[in-house]
């Protein structure tokens, strides 16, 4: 009763917070749909007002902002397949095909309420089991994180199915790709080709932008509009009830909305792994197990709620290790410690002791966020959507505009304004000739992390494959891939098997 | 009906052109050769990609070159790249629209962020547009590159190549500093 009491106690007041979270809310969401920046760079640009702030409204801010972010990536993704951080790669997979089928609008709304519900529910779960959860990212070492990494790269197989080899190829090329940069024991510098700007890695933004958004300028110039004439028609007569059929498809689908946002969850707690692995892991998850996989990547609503909904549940696992063990699992909650050391706020198991209105006040201001953000973002899907009417004549330049000044922003290298439009020509021939920017893509974001992770584990057993198989943990994960990607092409074959027995008796 | 005479042209128009098929495959070959020439003489540390990932696409583009070669051998298949190119009827604008863009970026250090963002807004447009309503071209690149100066210069002060209208809008602000 207490408890209840405290905790309800907790939600109106940080709903009397909402003169900084609406305007927190649509700061992020403009943040997280411009190309390059982030909610911790914003965070960090803002950082001296954060700090005269009351800690408890900086925190606050900080936290709306961060989960606005996270929601705002998706608009442009779906839109005009322009991701704009690494976290939302996987939302055009079935975003944009719904936006070309004249469903924007129904995109929109299914990404803003997987978001939210996948958001409040991980938000809750985050407060009810917090201190196991904190645990999770002690279970999970450099062996672990290599099987995950293999759940998100194991896409690339489901998106090859459709021609195996040319899948295949995009997706080691981009793991080959993946692999430019210093290496991370002793920093010798692998298929730089001579540029020291290439030292770090490839720089996620331009690729991102490059093989998604300028590649498509390059081709939709082909036609008046990204839209087919059907398509147009459909969404020039836009009306709410597209709004509400996105939210009805969502909510019909509440128990992938849940699966899908709790890897988010489990995955956000890890640190140093981010909404980038949670949503291509959430979305391979999704297509193995589906009734119809061969609807992904078509314009499917689950495909698109899958990504949505894994990468808001990242956002409350970020805060998980910072706020119980100390330990920050990404950049925005690194800058979070800072603030609250800055305010002379201990982190770890005390600050729920000492100040426990501040520890799960700050989960209790996401969950407020979450819900502001239903009845804030959910009306303008409509007006968003009509985007997609403008003309390519105007559309193309703007995204070649839009994305390449995107790409400079991070590193403030000129470079990577030519590497984006390096990848935006790798991009349109692959398109043109049948290969998946997607296969690419996947390859190039997770490839640098699969080797960190591969090496620091074989570092520890001095170069023992074996050891990839030592962890009991780690073998329940492997038992786990190797059933998700074995067990649905035997169920069809079985299927298919048991048809063709039904279909030769019927004829006998 | 009796069987239509098919001609040798239609024949070698339906045939499937693969040659631009070829070039994301070469892409990958080449740059992985250079990979692995590239840490040959690193550490073990170093070379874990080059021969995990390097060996097994090598495979698969060998395995492509050779699937290619069968079908051009057969006849099923013909080395043209039309499928790269087609519609022809937008290739001018398309290949003008690329190189638009590249002159972009390499203008860009010499006339900065906001100009540059105006003049290849303006030229992709009409482009594009066919030299049609060009108020609307003019206007819609006036206001993407004075967001760009707002935004991303003013705002938050990104480092972009600084051009005349640079210099002239920072100019009070740095009298004031």
């Amino acid at each position: 009763m207490e408890t209840a009491a405290f905790f309800s106690e907790l939600f109106l007041h940080s709903l009397s917070l909402w003169w900084v979270i609406v305007p927190s809310i649509f700061l992020g969401l403009i943040v997280g749909a411009i190309p390059g920046f982030s909610a911790a760079n914003t965070i960090i640009i803002l950082l001296p007002i954060t700090l005269v702030m009351e800690v408890e409204v900086g925190l606050v801010f900080m936290v709306a902002l961060y989960c606005a972010s996270r929601m705002g990536a998706g608009i442009p993704a779906i839109l005009v397949n322009i991701p704009g951080t690494a976290g939302a790669a996987a939302t055009p997979l079935d975003g944009y095909p719904m936006v070309k089928k004249g469903q924007g609008q129904q995109a929109l709304a299914i990404s803003f309420t997987s978001s939210t519900l996948g958001g409040l529910l991980t938000t809750v779960i985050a407060l009810a089991m917090m201190p196991l959860l904190a645990r999770v990212g002690f279970y999970m070492h450099s062996v672990e994180m290599v099987v995950v990494m293999l759940f998100g790269i194991s896409l690339i197989a489901s998106i090859a199915s459709k021609n195996t080899l040319k899948g295949l190829i995009a997706g080691f090329f981009g793991l080959m790709i993946g692999s430019i940069g210093a290496d991370h024991v002793y920093a010798t510098p692998r298929g730089t080709m001579g540029f020291l700007e290439l030292y770090d890695g490839i720089p996620l933004i331009p690729a991102l932008v490059g093989l998604f958004a300028i590649s498509e300028a390059f081709l939709v110039i082909e036609g008046e509009s990204i839209l087919s004439r059907h398509a147009q028609e459909r969404a020039v007569v836009g009306s709410w009830q597209q709004t509400f059929e996105g939210v009805k498809i969502t909510l019909k689908n509440w128990w992938h909305v849940t699966w899908t946002s709790l890897i988010g969850l489990v995955i956000g707690v890890t640190p140093g792994a981010g909404a980038a692995i949670a949503a291509f892991v959430a979305y391979q998850q999704s297509r193995t197990f589906s009734k119809t996989p061969e609807l992904y990547g078509t314009g499917h609503a689950k495909g698109l709620i899958a990504p949505e909904s894994a990468n808001n549940g990242v956002t409350a696992g970020t805060l998980i290790p910072l706020l119980v063990l100390g330990i920050p699992g990404g950049a925005t909650a690194a800058i979070m410690l800072v603030v609250m050391q800055y305010q002379g706020v201990n982190v770890g198991p005390r600050l729920f002791q000492e100040q426990p209105e501040l520890g799960y006040g700050i989960f209790m201001a996401m969950f407020t966020t979450y819900l502001l953000m239903a009845f804030t973002i959910l009306p303008m899907s409509r007006y968003m959507s009509r985007v997609t009417l403008v003309s390519t004549t105007y559309m193309s330049p703007l995204i070649i505009g839009f994305t390449l000044i995107g790409s400079f922003v991070p590193r403030e290298y000129g470079f990577d304004m030519f590497l984006a439009f390096a990848f935006g020509i790798l991009g349109y021939f692959a398109r043109k000739t049948g290969y998946h920017v997607a296969a690419i893509l996947i390859g190039v974001i997770l490839g640098p992390l699969m080797e960190q992770y591969m090496l620091v584990a074989l570092q520890k057993a001095d170069g023992n494959f074996l050891t990839l198989f030592s962890s009991p943990l780690g073998n329940i994960l492997w038992v786990a891939l190797v059933l998700s990607l074995a067990l649905p092409p035997f169920l069809k074959h079985r299927q298919r098997r048991r048809q063709q027995t039904v279909f030769s008796e019927g004829e006998g | 009906m009796a069987p239509t005479q098919e001609r040798p042209e239609d024949s070698q128009a339906d045939k499937r052109q693969i040659g631009g098929e070829l070039i994301v495959p070469v892409l990958a070959l080449a740059f992985t050769l250079y990979y692995i020439a590239s840490v040959i003489d690193s550490p073990w540390s170093a070379q874990l990609n080059a021969f995990m990932v390097g060996s097994v696409l090598i495979v698969l583009v060998l395995a492509f070159f050779a699937y290619a070669a069968r079908e051009v051998l057969t006849g099923q298949a013909t080395l043209g790249a039309s499928n790269l190119l087609a519609p022809y009827a937008i290739l001018p604008k398309r290949a003008g629209f690329i190189a638009l863009t590249l002159a972009y970026l390499v203008v860009m250090q010499w006339l900065g962020l906001t100009l540059t963002t105006f003049l290849f807004m303006a030229a992709s447009m009409l482009l594009l547009g066919g030299g049609r309503r060009p108020v609307a071209c003019l206007a819609a690149a006036a206001v993407m590159a004075t967001t760009a100066l707002v935004v991303f210069v003013i705002l938050f002060q990104k480092r972009f190549p600084k051009g005349p209208v640079e210099y002239l809008v920072q100019a009070p602000w740095l009298s004031g500093s």
